[in-house]
């Protein structure tokens, strides 16, 4: 059976149809036992849609509360604008807000770069010391101080807190 | 079934003035009249936003937008019809809209598409409890008539609440639903085929033709 014929059944048990497609089609069903079986069907459903009344669904909160909600928004325009683009509008893509959180993305991106770039990295100097250095070239604070120096001598002991090590530097001259 | 709690708080805000008079102040700018009238019909318009949407805080969000809604507009309502039945229909419309906006809503299904969904989702359906539709009692038939509407698509389901309880004609679900009486035609007939296969033991043991 096509579907034409099923909607046309529908519509003529809906009283849906004009009078003179309804009495044309109650015609066709008389002579048509495949069609009564499935008007006969779809008049049963109907029946029973109409028997059992739809369930009620209560509200989670107290009336006033939704009231007060629903005057509020009314006394504050912007939110009456905001109810007008409701939470559907979702799924739109709002170009208007994109472009208005353009600059603090922008910010938000420079500043990451800055830490990025600002991060601390150790390079080796030609004497196997460490140096606190980061990629953009600055030379930071060493991790490693003089502890003594001993000019007559020419010793120098270096103590790395970050290394625990200390290192004694013997001057060639 | 009206829930005691709700019962009181509405008749707390019993009015004297009818719907008509209370739209033609709200109409005028009065929003004491208006207030009245969301206090009166708030559970009703819930109830819809819920039925549609079947998620609470989005039908509780809906609703209060549907009563924005019919302030903004509230100069259109001519009194052609009750002003419960003009809120009902914003509330309608409101929940449609989101569906239509958000991902829930398939718009562009074509009639084959709608019953090739219909027959893989019938594998999938929910068993239904057997027990005789005589013995239950209403309360257990319209918990498992709408366990029944929850399981239906948002457009199957929206299609069946117009025309089975807002008893809303064919051409006036078209232009609500944006779509063709053809497509409300078709909608209806498999979304009551449907119900039928998941109701199909509580309606006399007859389904429809498959």
């Amino acid at each position: 059976m096509k579907d034409e014929i099923r909607f046309q059944l529908q519509a003529l048990m809906d009283g849906e149809l004009s009078a003179e497609d309804a009495d044309r089609l109650r015609r066709q069903l008389q002579s048509n036992s495949h069609w009564q079986q499935l008007y006969d069907q779809l008049a049963i459903q109907r029946r029973w849609e109409q028997t059992v009344p739809e369930r009620q669904f209560r509200m989670p909160c107290r009336p006033e509360f939704f009231c007060q909600g629903v005057m509020d928004r009314l006394e504050r325009p912007e939110q009456a604008t905001e109810a007008s683009g409701p939470r559907g509008s979702e799924a739109r893509f709002n170009w208007k807000r994109l472009f208005s959180r353009l600059p603090y993305a922008v910010g938000v991106l420079v500043a990451l770069a800055i830490v990025w770039f600002n991060r601390p990295v150790q390079i080796m100097n030609p004497v196997g010391l460490k140096t606190v250095s980061n990629p953009m070239g600055m030379i930071q604070e060493p991790s490693h101080a003089i502890e003594s120096r001993q000019a007559n001598s020419g010793l120098i002991s270096f103590r790395s807190q970050v290394e625990r090590v200390s290192v004694v530097w013997v001057s060639p001259d | 079934m009206s829930d005691p709690s709700q019962l009181a708080s509405e008749t707390s805000w019993a009015d004297p003035r009818g719907d008509s008079e209370l739209v033609a102040q709200a109409q005028a700018g009065c929003k004491d009249a208006f207030e009245v009238l969301v206090h009166r019909y708030a559970s009703r318009v819930y109830h819809r936003a819920y039925a549609m949407l079947r998620d609470e805080d989005l039908a509780f969000d809906m609703a209060q937008m549907a009563w924005i809604k019919a302030w903004q507009r509230l100069e259109q309502f001519a009194g052609q019809s009750l002003f419960s039945t003009w809120m009902t229909r914003v509330t309608i419309n409101v929940c449609l809209d989101y569906l239509r906006k958000s991902k829930r809503w398939r718009f562009d299904q074509s009639l084959e598409a709608m019953q090739e969904i219909d027959s893989h989702a019938e594998g999938k359906l929910p068993v239904v409890d057997v027990d005789p539709l005589e013995r239950l009692e209403l309360e257990e038939k319209q918990a498992l008539v709408d366990q029944a509407l929850k399981s239906l698509s948002d457009e199957h389901r929206s299609v069946i609440l117009m025309h089975t309880y807002e008893h809303m004609t064919y051409k006036e679900i078209a232009d609500t639903m944006e779509c063709s009486i053809g497509t409300v035609m078709s909608r209806l007939y498999y979304a009551r085929k449907r119900m039928a296969i998941l109701l199909g033991p509580l309606i006399e043991g007859k389904l429809l033709e498959k």
